[in-house]
């Protein structure tokens, strides 16, 4: 699946003839810094997320509750999923035809809702009723969290590997 | 026999010339490069924020180094064995160009930053700071120098993909 089939050719045209989108294209160093920007902020969310869900197989911090862990990593989580999603829409702007017909980048968008979505549902309402929660229930939600993410982070490398869509 | 014969003889090397040309074999080395970055950095991280006293002032030093930093360790050895093997696959092109020096250059800094951090002057009195918000000196400069290493190393790493 691809997203040509859903949306027209003439918004991922519009997108790639944007400000933001020609002007990255036009520039050599543009894209790299961004991507490396947008892989800091993904080590960033990784890091954060590992921990609390770790939290949650009771593996690290045992000392202090999981809704504690969950608090103190949240800003950390939040923000650098800020600077991915920022960093990933102005890649996606430069090279917007190309991703109209990737499938890799339709199933990472597919994963990456999926995984807000967990996370702001479930996973929020796990971390933050702590002790309420039977162990066996928060392992289970750790370990989809971390499936989620891990998914997303394997679709978007890639998506760089994938010439063509299906 | 200069450095150059040798990386040119493993530049053309069959299984160099495999590792850079094979496209599933490329792909999915690099793939657990990154998982390793993710898993190292991103929890080693939080380690440093707590030396350095940016963040995570409520957990004790020695629980974080103690839980944290084992699995940091096994981050770091898929990320070097991955990135060794990525290494093999443009030999040249690594030994050519800046980034990558750089990279090679501030890596074992950081593994000398870590071993001074275990050395007896610094992890070695951590009973007598462990519930600190500010720690040592020592130690703060640790956790700043393994921030600026590490992300200096992700940039480098990317740089070096970038370069041809």
């Amino acid at each position: 699946m691809v997203f040509l089939k859903i949306l027209p050719i003439s918004f991922f045209q519009w997108c790639e003839n944007s400000l933001v989108g020609t002007g990255i294209r036009h520039s050599i160093w543009q894209f790299p810094t961004i991507e490396t920007i947008h892989l800091i902020g993904l080590t960033i969310l990784f890091g954060s997320l590992m921990v609390v869900d770790l939290r949650l197989l009771g593996v690290v911090l045992r000392q202090h509750s999981v809704a504690v862990v969950a608090s103190d990593f949240m800003i950390w989580f939040w923000t650098a999923l800020l600077i991915s999603v920022c960093t990933g829409v102005a890649m996606f702007l430069s090279e917007a035809t190309r991703m109209s017909y990737n499938s890799a980048f339709f199933v990472k968008i597919v994963l990456i809702v999926l995984a807000v979505t967990f996370h702001l549902t479930v996973h929020r309402k796990v971390v933050s009723s702590g002790a309420t929660n039977s162990v066996l229930m928060g392992k289970f939600t750790a370990c989809l969290s971390l499936l989620c993410w891990l998914s997303v982070a394997l679709a978007g490398r890639a998506i760089a590997f994938v010439v063509r869509g299906f | 026999m200069h450095f150059i014969n040798f990386v040119t003889w493993l530049n053309n090397s069959p299984w160099s010339v495999w590792l850079r040309e094979n496209d599933y074999a490329f792909a999915t080395i690099e793939t657990f490069h990154i998982l390793g970055l993710g898993l190292s950095v991103g929890t080693i991280m939080w380690v440093d924020l707590r030396l350095i006293g940016i963040s995570m002032k409520r957990y004790r030093v020695k629980e974080m180094v103690r839980q944290l930093e084992q699995l940091a360790l096994y981050g770091f050895l898929v990320m070097f064995i991955s990135g060794f093997l990525l290494l093999c696959s443009e030999p040249l092109k690594c030994y050519t160009i800046l980034a990558f020096r750089l990279k090679a250059t501030m890596l074992p800094l950081a593994g000398l930053n870590v071993l001074y951090f275990h050395s007896k002057g610094v992890f070695g009195t951590v009973s007598e700071w462990d519930e600190a918000t500010i720690t040592p000196w020592r130690a703060r400069m640790v956790g700043t120098l393994s921030l600026i290493l590490w992300f200096g190393i992700i940039i480098a790493g990317r740089w070096t993909a970038y370069t041809s």
